[in-house]
């Protein structure tokens, strides 16, 4: 899973996947004449434009429904780039005279429309990616109408509802060949990118990627942007084959149709992007035969328009009730194919085995001299949520390769303590220092990518990724630290494995192992044994002590489970109703009389401190 | 000034329309978290039932009436038909096979009837003008005002005051422990549909007897607006999703009035552009809560 190593493998699965797809249309092109051969130019059109949807859509997991408005920029590009001037003085006298004497090649238009899509696309994403996820699929629903009524009433440059013509018919099959093979790969290498990763770790789950250091923002302003950019290259080779076009083109029905595509196929696989395109193109090419009038064993069936898009629409209905995650579902093309599938693990895994697993000297080592003995340091903690106070001005502070117990009753405020010092909660009061650097108010990635970590009381990690893929999606993780991360919490067997398939206890593990792969100065663990048995508990004990150790950083840990945590802490701080009622090392905590009092009330309690350091408490009743 | 007094009647008008609309988009959105994307289509229902009861030779009341019956019934059941299969899909999976269904509605108008438009009779008394002191305001505008008034003064003293009501208001807080206390779940998502269809029938007739005619794409203006003013007033609150439609409205009324001439075919666009920057400014919408995740 070095990001190398993937890279090499989405490339090989974009071949294979290019490959097949050339098999089934090249005896079309070659032998089947001229309206065959022109279908499928449409077809290898499709493809470009829902591989370039898919780019967003798929990996960040927002639906847009504004995608067809950069096909149609680029459309429009490419109208006054290479529309003949004489033609074009014709139809838009007004032109700017840089474009109205503009007559380019095929190419550098494309180019050219990809540039001006993405660029527009950067100026609407920086409003966009600022909104929650709904709301932003409603923006790109705005701006598709927006756009749309920009098309209709800019007559200068677009000719209203009458549209333009006169683009040269400059496509040939292979280029559109070429086209569709191309925004293959650049799509499926795109997803395996760090970050495209990061982008569908986000999709996974937007708060526990931020916690560990992705800018989800920014992932998915560059995925916009990138996508906005094919989507334009695809809307200028799209207009290359029809010539002629007006404003209803970039409107309702093509999105429907490029969704329609997208959803059927599998809208988070690159492979599903193209099979939904064949899938639409053939029920279209079936059904604008019968909106022409067929006759079927004798009876000539009366001419029924609006019949392709009723089909498509049912055939979506359907596919969202029987299949939602589409026909190939999240699979990619190895994943049908399972010798390519474990040949590319083989190879993965010995161009892993060819790095040198050296210990990972990161920039904590530097900077300990300079930070003093304490990698944590929170000082008067407070938070409030409507008038209740969950923490009333709390201190807490770990040392490097110190163990501190974070115990309390329910509602004590040990997860929100641990909220405000990873930035997830703003804090009222009160100040956050890691390293010695403070990050007091800082959004909870940059908090993360200054060296903290975190695990999450309620499993939170990226269900349908794979192991690997989720150790090695938050940014301070190196090849060699993850891999080392992996095989520490015994998870390199299982690394190929969707993340979802694992049993409970190995899931809080991953989550684990995706903390400590990013090297972090301190972790905050939040009831890392809940829900295991004592022989699963036991071995995470033994496992976290020895990371700590091994890793040389502080860690926090929140667990009901006492018999854990007084053997594994170094020091323990006990939490209620929002204030500290003790600090020390396990043995002062448990015989602190106000820590027995919080636990187990006023009855009167003994704690028994067992020969093997052992502790079990125990009240009268009992 | 007289005319300024003018607009504000005309888009308060406007805005009532469409915040009937958007409540009843809001109904099943606080409910069951579904953006019906076909409740478009229900306008449309009205449309061609009030069409063909005309045909048929009846009054316009009956006519009316028959057209908001249908409306209820096929927003009832398109629950049935489509949301109760898929049931605890995402909110985008949701939105979509909504936008489908009303793809494949729109299909079966044009089939079944024509995709040409047809002529809707409204009494006459609609054109007629009432003038107060210098004021000039048309029959229709009042009508509207005073019908969409009284349709959420019903619908709120029914959530307010009703036992159903109060049940529906506990579900859109949490549908799960509304269940668990005992309210039958499928009733109140019945209820749900119902009012929403109730309403966009209301709604639709405002709407048809402005536009007069009634074509299969009839539903989509419509359903474009009740979606801005629902996002606008804030995803999930029912007051919002009034307060949204009469912003919407305002704002078309006065763009229209007040913008140059050269930028009124922008005027939809640069409604929805100030939109996109209130969200911008709000992300979560005007009266929309902030929802924390827990972790």
């Amino acid at each position: 899973m070095r990001r190398g190593g993937s890279i090499r493998g989405a490339g090989i699965s974009a071949l294979t996947t290019a490959t097949l797809m050339l098999i089934v249309v090249l005896p079309f092109v070659l032998f089947g004449g001229k309206s065959l051969a022109s279908t499928t130019i449409i077809f290898l059109i499709n493809v470009t434009l829902v591989v370039a949807l898919q780019t967003f859509v798929g990996n960040s997991g927002i639906m847009s429904f504004g995608h067809v408005t950069f096909m149609g920029v680029g459309a429009y590009v490419t109208a006054w780039l290479t529309i003949p001037p004489a033609i074009k003085s014709d139809q838009l006298p007004e032109l700017p005279t840089f474009l109205a004497e503009a007559q380019w090649g095929f190419l550098p238009s494309v180019l050219a429309a990809a540039v001006v899509s993405g660029l527009f696309a950067a100026i609407v994403g920086i409003v966009l990616v600022r909104m929650t996820v709904n709301a932003m699929v409603m923006a790109t629903l705005a701006l598709l109408l927006v756009m749309y009524s920009v098309w209709l009433n800019w007559s200068t440059l677009t000719r209203g509802s009458t549209g333009v013509f006169g683009v040269p018919r400059d496509i040939t099959p292979f280029l559109a060949i070429a086209g569709a093979v191309v925004f293959i790969f650049i799509a499926r290498l795109f997803k395996a990118t760090r970050i495209g990763l990061q982008l569908r770790a986000s999709r996974e789950d937007e708060l526990s990627s931020s916690a560990l250091g992705i800018n989800v923002r920014l992932v998915r302003y560059v995925a916009w942007v990138f996508s906005a950019a094919m989507m334009g290259a695809a809307g200028s080779l799209w207009s290359f084959n029809i010539i002629a076009f007006d404003p209803g083109q970039f409107s309702f029905a093509i999105t429907f149709a490029l969704l329609a595509m997208l959803i059927l196929g599998g809208k988070e696989s690159v492979l599903g992007a193209v099979v939904g395109a064949a899938i639409i193109g053939l029920v279209t090419e079936l059904f604008s035969r019968v909106e022409q009038g067929v006759s079927v064993l004798g009876i000539e069936l009366p001419r029924i328009t609006g019949t392709v898009q009723f089909v498509i629409a049912l055939l979506i209905i359907f596919a969202l009730i029987w299949r939602p995650e589409g026909i190939v579902g999240r699979r990619e093309i190895e994943d049908f194919i399972p010798p390519l599938a474990s040949w590319l693990r083989r190879s993965q895994e010995k161009s892993e085995d060819a790095v040198p697993q050296k210990r990972t000297q990161s920039s904590e080592t530097t900077s300990q001299e300079s930070s003093g003995e304490f990698v944590l340091e929170g000082k008067n903690l407070a938070k409030s949520f409507s008038g209740v106070k969950a923490l009333g001005g709390v201190d807490i502070e770990v040392k490097r390769g110190e163990i501190l117990g974070l115990i309390g009753p329910n509602g004590s405020g040990k997860s929100t303590l641990l909220n405000l010092i990873s930035g997830l909660t703003d804090l009222d009061s009160g100040q956050v220092l890691i390293e010695g650097l403070d990050v007091t108010g800082l959004p909870s990635h940059i908090v993360a990518q200054h060296g903290l970590a975190r695990t999450f009381q309620n499993i939170r990690i990226f269900h349908h990724l794979l192991v690997a893929e989720n150790v090695f999606a938050p940014p301070r993780t190196t090849s060699e630290s993850g891999h080392l991360s992996l095989k520490q919490l015994g998870l390199l067997d299982v690394r190929f494995m969707e993340a979802n398939t694992l049993s409970y206890g190995m899931q809080r593990r991953l989550e684990i192992a995706r903390a400590m792969g990013t090297q972090p100065s301190v972790v905050l663990l939040d009831e890392p044994a809940a829900g295991m048995n004592h022989v699963e508990s036991d071995v995470l004990l033994s496992d976290i002590r020895s990371l700590a150790k091994h890793h040389g950083c502080g860690v926090i840990i929140i667990d009901h489970d006492l018999r854990l945590i007084m053997r594994l802490c170094d020091r323990i701080q006990v939490l209620e109703a929002g204030n500290t009622i003790a600090v020390g090392t396990p043995a002062e905590v448990s015989s602190n009389a106000a820590v027995l009092a919080a636990y187990l009330g006023d009855a009167p309690t003994e704690i028994d401190n067992g020969p093997h350091g052992k502790i079990s408490i125990t009240t009268k009743d009992d | 000034m007289l005319e300024f007094i003018q607009q504000l009647i005309n888009g308060f008008s406007l805005g009532s329309i469409y915040a009937v609309l958007a409540l009843g988009l809001a109904m099943v959105y606080s409910t069951l978290g579904i953006l019906n994307f076909a409740y478009g289509e229900l306008i449309t229902i009205v449309g061609y039932t009030v069409y063909f009861a005309n045909q048929a030779g009846a009054p316009f009341l009956l006519a009316a009436g028959l057209g908001i019956t249908f409306a209820v019934v096929a927003s009832l059941l398109m629950q049935f038909a489509l949301f109760r299969p898929l049931r605890g899909a995402s909110f985008v999976t949701l939105l979509f096979a909504s936008f489908a269904l009303s793809q494949a509605l729109q299909g079966v108008f044009r089939q079944a009837i024509s995709p040409r438009a047809r002529g809707i009779a409204v009494p006459e008394v609609f054109s007629t003008f009432v003038t107060i002191g210098d004021i000039r305001i048309g029959f229709l505008t009042i009508a509207t005002l005073v019908t969409a008034l009284i349709s959420m003064g019903i619908l709120a003293a029914f959530m307010r005051y009703s036992r159903s009501g109060l049940q529906m208001r506990a579900a859109a807080t949490d549908l799960t422990t509304t269940r668990l206390m005992g309210v039958r779940a499928n009733r109140v998502i019945l209820a749900a549909f119902a009012i929403s269809g109730l309403l966009a029938g209301v709604a639709g007739l405002l709407w048809l007897a402005r536009t007069t005619q009634v074509t299969p794409t009839t539903g989509f203006t419509p359903i474009l607006i009740a979606f801005i003013a629902v996002v606008l007033g804030g995803l999930g609150s029912i007051p919002g999703a009034v307060i949204g439609g009469y912003i919407f409205g305002m704002l078309e009324v006065f763009l229209q009035a007040y913008l140059p001439i050269g930028l009124v075919p922008f005027q939809f666009a640069m409604a929805l552009i100030a939109v996109s920057v209130l969200l911008y400014l709000r992300p979560e919408g005007l009266m929309g809560r902030r929802i924390e995740e827990k972790v």
